[in-house]
């Protein structure tokens, strides 16, 4: 008995003296086990073409506009480059509108040029990269989205179907912001078409995209992106027993300005959506098919209940 | 026997009564403002831990940077991102004593200056913040107002949004703290 008394009174005075010792230990030591989330994993909803993970946040809106312009040429029959401003002469556009549903779920819609275009995508985190306690060493987010192909009809006089319009992407996007410098994303992508030009020609292309950004400073970014085929890699053949379709690249930079992000990059790449920039991109990586290109993003917030 | 269990338990709540001399809080409020011709901005966090040592005098508060919460999102990001850079200086913490020979076991409201340290985005900053303080049933709120110039702490702003952002940010204290159990 007289021990245990004892021993309560102890642990009583110790307790009495932890509560002496400098507030700031003690507030120290009450931060919560809740994890921290890692934020700007990348600038923007992109790498270059590829979805990076960020999402637009609840109530927001992203006007987006995208262009790829034609080659540089930097021939002497060009002028090296200087006939077409370096390519600025030709586009290929896509102006789209994204939007955040709650701070995991995005939706969006786009037109672009290529194909006559038009797309509408989901894109959902299911799991966010954190820090500390309990924390999660990645970023898992689902991206798919649907393509409609309104070209006219190549054979008016044969039946066609709305159906053979359509063209979708399933991806999965996991990124990793490694530190304060570098980002990495690995997106396994699978692109389907309901219909193709040829027999050979494969309805599904199975790619796997990466892409890595790199900070320069607290307002620019570098952007490196390369989105290899798996399968589908070389059909269908042309006339010449080359390939028709290329896997694409792009080197590019973030430029960050206030409620803007400006993304300038050079790529191979004409399109804008998955189905055209992993399926379906002509130009091989050549110096003669490498061209300009930009994002830029203007977002607005409808978010008033604050 | 008897007189030492008496002993025992009264030393036991003697010190029990010295471990309630800490009050705090997980909950306080913290807001700043900023406003210039061109823009305000506002954010709020309601996560900022406070805690006050009643003999002492001494308080404390820390808050996670990125518990602050703003009506843009990309104003958001930019504020932990490029300004205050909370992946290094993940927390703004203030410590200090309370000048005044105050006994804040007893109720009152007593106006109050604070001297201790301010440290944000990793700069600390000596500084005297005036305060209230409301005792009430043993609940202990602290409420401030102060200013930070953002250059005291080595918060640079770029040239494209220096007219965006103020110079000297008004910041918005409120804890409401109960003795700690």
């Amino acid at each position: 008995m007289k021990k245990i008394a004892f021993l309560f009174c102890s642990l009583g005075v110790s307790l009495g003296l932890f509560a002496q010792d400098d507030l700031m230990n003690m507030l120290d030591a009450e931060i919560s086990d809740k994890p921290t989330m890692v934020f700007a994993t990348f600038k923007s909803t992109r790498v270059i073409n590829l979805h990076s993970n960020e999402t637009m946040k609840k109530k927001h809106l992203d006007f987006r506009i995208q262009h790829r312009f034609a080659p540089m040429d930097i021939t002497a029959d060009n002028y090296y480059g200087l006939y077409t401003m370096f390519g600025l002469d030709g586009a290929q556009m896509r102006l789209g509108m994204e939007y955040g549903v709650t701070d995991k779920l995005m939706i969006g819609a786009g037109r672009s040029t290529v194909d006559k275009t038009y797309d509408g995508f989901i894109k959902y985190k299911i799991v966010e990269q954190s820090r500390g306690k309990k924390s999660f060493p990645l970023s898992i987010v689902y991206f798919g989205n649907i393509g409609i192909n309104t070209l006219k009809w190549v054979d008016d006089t044969k039946q066609n179907f709305l159906s053979s319009r359509f063209s979708f992407t399933n991806q999965l996007i996991f990124t990793r912001k490694f530190n304060d410098i570098i980002s990495v994303c690995i997106s396994p992508t699978l692109v389907h078409y309901n219909t193709v030009e040829t027999k050979s020609q494969p309805n599904d292309i199975f790619a796997i995209g990466l892409g890595t950004s790199i900070k320069i400073n607290k307002s620019v970014r570098l952007n490196l992106e390369y989105i290899p085929r798996i399968t589908g890699r070389d059909e269908p053949k042309q006339a010449n027993g080359s390939a028709s379709y290329y896997d694409a690249f792009g080197i590019g930079f973030d430029f960050e300005t206030g409620g803007h992000v400006f993304q300038i990059h050079i790529t191979n790449a004409t399109g804008m959506i998955e189905q055209h920039f992993i399926a379906r991109n002509v130009n091989p990586i050549e110096f003669t098919q490498i061209r300009f290109g930009f994002n830029l993003s203007r977002t607005f917030s409808f978010d008033h209940t604050k | 026997m008897k007189r030492f269990n008496f002993f025992a338990i009264a030393f036991c709540l003697m010190s029990m009564h010295l471990y309630a001399q800490n009050a705090s809080t997980q909950t306080g409020t913290i807001s700043f403002f900023s406003s210039t011709p061109v823009e305000d901005i506002n954010a709020l966090s309601k996560r900022c831990l406070a805690a006050v040592n009643i003999e002492k005098r001494t308080v404390a508060f820390k808050v996670d940077n990125t518990s602050f919460d703003f009506p843009n999102k990309l104003m958001q990001e930019h504020f932990n991102e490029k300004y205050m850079e909370s992946e290094k200086y993940p927390y703004s913490t203030f410590s200090g004593k309370i000048n005044e020979e105050i006994d804040l076991t007893k109720d009152g409201e007593y106006a109050v200056t604070v001297t201790g340290k301010l440290n944000i985005h990793g700069v600390e900053q000596e500084r005297t913040i005036n305060g209230k303080i409301i005792v009430k049933n043993g609940e202990i709120t602290l409420l401030s107002d102060f200013k930070v110039a953002v250059k005291d702490h080595k918060i640079e702003i770029p040239t494209v949004v220096v007219a965006k952002i103020a110079e000297v940010i008004d910041v918005k204290v409120n804890a409401v703290l109960l003795p700690k159990k």
